[in-house]
């Protein structure tokens, strides 16, 4: 048996004795005709359809599912991104082998770096080397989508257990209503909240943004929320939670990644409501008196050894509305980069103010998602805690 | 979420005029170029982000990073025409504390100058 044969047979093994099913995207009759050749004389294990230009092969994919695509770039239309990414995301579920001419090495690598499984000069084609191309080609997409699949399940879990984090209901504060709400732009985010009881009669309340997307950012979210949770009973004042929380994040070495925390404690039986803002966003409280923010009164944490965060009080009294929200809520921009702002927080707070706090929190949430629905940006993670102090 | 870097140099000093949101991948890309240009030698550094509309927290934390290793090989990162949103994040952060910022590019190469 020749090199040639076992290769054939090995890819007709592979794909149950069928013959693999390849699509050749080629504007130059000749070359059609020369791979046709080369690839018959490996067998008759390919059915091949040849098709010229992008625009054709897109529909072939949507049409019907190959096993491989072999994609000629000289003289192509394909030479341009857009026609590349449409066939790499149709085909996605096939590797892709791009058939460059002596000139378009650059572009042929670029095609690598873009998802395709290989590039193979054409004037140099021979048998033995298109299978062989072909065999790995198919071996190394298998082991990729594998990968994808194990990543996406372990993502699904992660997932599950930063859901797991959140409080599994709000507190019932006599004389409040509380609610939470919690909006991941991926799987997993550096977004969270938190209600702690502290006996006899105060509840403290923390909303926390940690810096980066993704993994990073929730492996952040969580050693945080644990220091804040095993700190939150021992810590007279909030002041000195979040100077304890920063000592203890800052033990990480890296230096870019951070995190931003409103943290406050109420005392239910007289609505005094005690914080530190450490480099998040301003929170918004309405009431008789009109409205006030309640800015930053410190640096974010895990960001400086040395730092020193301010406390400040306000009094919840009848009727009082405050709103605690992370940045992806007042960031979320259109397609114009208008952002929803302060304003939108607001705007949401105003037409539906006597509605139940968990609902504002969705309400508002699902407000700066709809606002950034038709931008091109990936959105950022949401949270809105409303605290809504009800009237004797 | 394209973020444009367009690089000037005025003798020793280094200014990159940036346009587009700094959010995202941009942030890695104008951390790499900060890095290509300490390689380079050329640490005087003013970011004009006069044409930045936006700054992630992530990115934000970069160019905390970057500064400090600018300053380690003996230079200076600034920061140049701050939008009022980009403004707003410093002051929130209290980052206002921390980067040298600048309205005018004049004034920002001048102290430059003086060093």
């Amino acid at each position: 048996m020749s090199a040639t044969g076992e290769v054939g047979e090995r890819l007709t093994n592979r794909t149950d004795a069928r013959p693999a099913r390849v699509l050749l995207v080629e504007e130059d009759a000749n070359d059609v005709g020369r791979v046709k050749a080369i690839l018959e004389q490996a067998r008759a294990s390919f059915t091949v359809m040849a098709v010229a230009g992008a625009s054709v092969a897109a529909k072939e994919l949507v049409a019907r599912s190959y096993d491989l695509i072999l994609l000629g770039l000289a003289r192509s239309a394909i030479r341009d991104g857009d026609g590349f990414e449409s066939i790499r995301r149709l085909g996605q579920s096939a590797p892709l082998i791009v058939l460059s001419g002596l000139d378009d090495e650059d572009i042929a690598v670029k095609a690598m770096q873009r998802g395709a499984q290989d590039y193979l000069v054409k004037d140099r084609l021979t048998v033995d080397l298109l299978a062989r191309s072909i065999r790995y080609a198919r071996e190394r997409h298998r082991l990729l989508a594998e990968q994808s699949k194990r990543l996406a399940h372990e993502l699904k879990i992660a997932a599950f257990v930063q859901q797991s984090f959140l409080p599994g209901s709000v507190p019932d504060v006599p004389g409040h209503d509380i609610g939470a709400h919690l909006h991941t732009s991926g799987q997993v985010g550096g977004d969270f909240y938190d209600f702690i009881d502290l006996p006899p009669d105060r509840v403290a309340i923390a909303v926390g943004d940690a810096s980066g997307k993704g993994i990073p950012g929730a492996i952040l979210m969580a050693e945080t929320q644990g220091i804040l949770r095993a700190e939150a009973a021992t810590c007279e004042t909030p002041v000195e939670l979040v100077s304890t929380i920063n000592r203890a994040l800052l033990r990480d070495h890296d230096q870019d990644r951070f995190v931003t925390l409103f943290y406050g404690v109420l005392a239910i039986p007289t609505g005094r409501f005690t914080f530190v803002n450490a480099g998040h966003p301003r929170a918004l409280l309405l009431d008789g008196a009109g409205e006030s923010t309640l800015v930053s009164t410190g640096p974010p944490l895990r960001l400086f050894a040395d730092a020193a965060w301010e406390e400040r009080t306000v009094t919840l009294g009848a009727g009082a509305r405050l709103v605690i929200y992370s940045d992806g809520v007042t960031e979320a921009h259109d397609r114009t980069d208008e952002f929803f702002d302060l304003a939108g927080v607001r705007a949401v707070m105003t037409e539906r103010l006597d509605r139940p706090a968990v609902q504002l929190a969705k309400d508002i949430c699902h407000a700066a998602e709809e606002f950034e629905s038709e931008s091109s940006d990936p959105g950022d993670d949401k949270t809105v805690v409303v605290v809504r102090a009800l009237g004797s | 979420m394209a973020l444009r870097i367009t690089q000037r140099d005025v003798g020793s000093v280094t200014i990159l005029d940036l346009t587009g949101k700094l959010a995202g991948e941009a942030g890695d890309t104008l951390a790499e170029r900060i890095d290509d240009l300490i390689d380079t030698g050329r640490t005087r550094l003013i970011l004009n982000l006069g044409g930045v509309a936006f700054i992630d927290s992530a990115a934000l934390g970069g160019l905390l990073s970057k500064r400090a290793v600018v300053m380690k090989a003996g230079g200076q990162l600034r920061l140049l025409n701050l939008s009022e949103r980009v403004w707003d994040l410093m002051v929130t952060t209290k980052l206002e504390l921390v980067f040298d910022t600048f309205n005018s590019e004049a004034a920002a190469l001048e102290g430059f100058a003086s060093r």
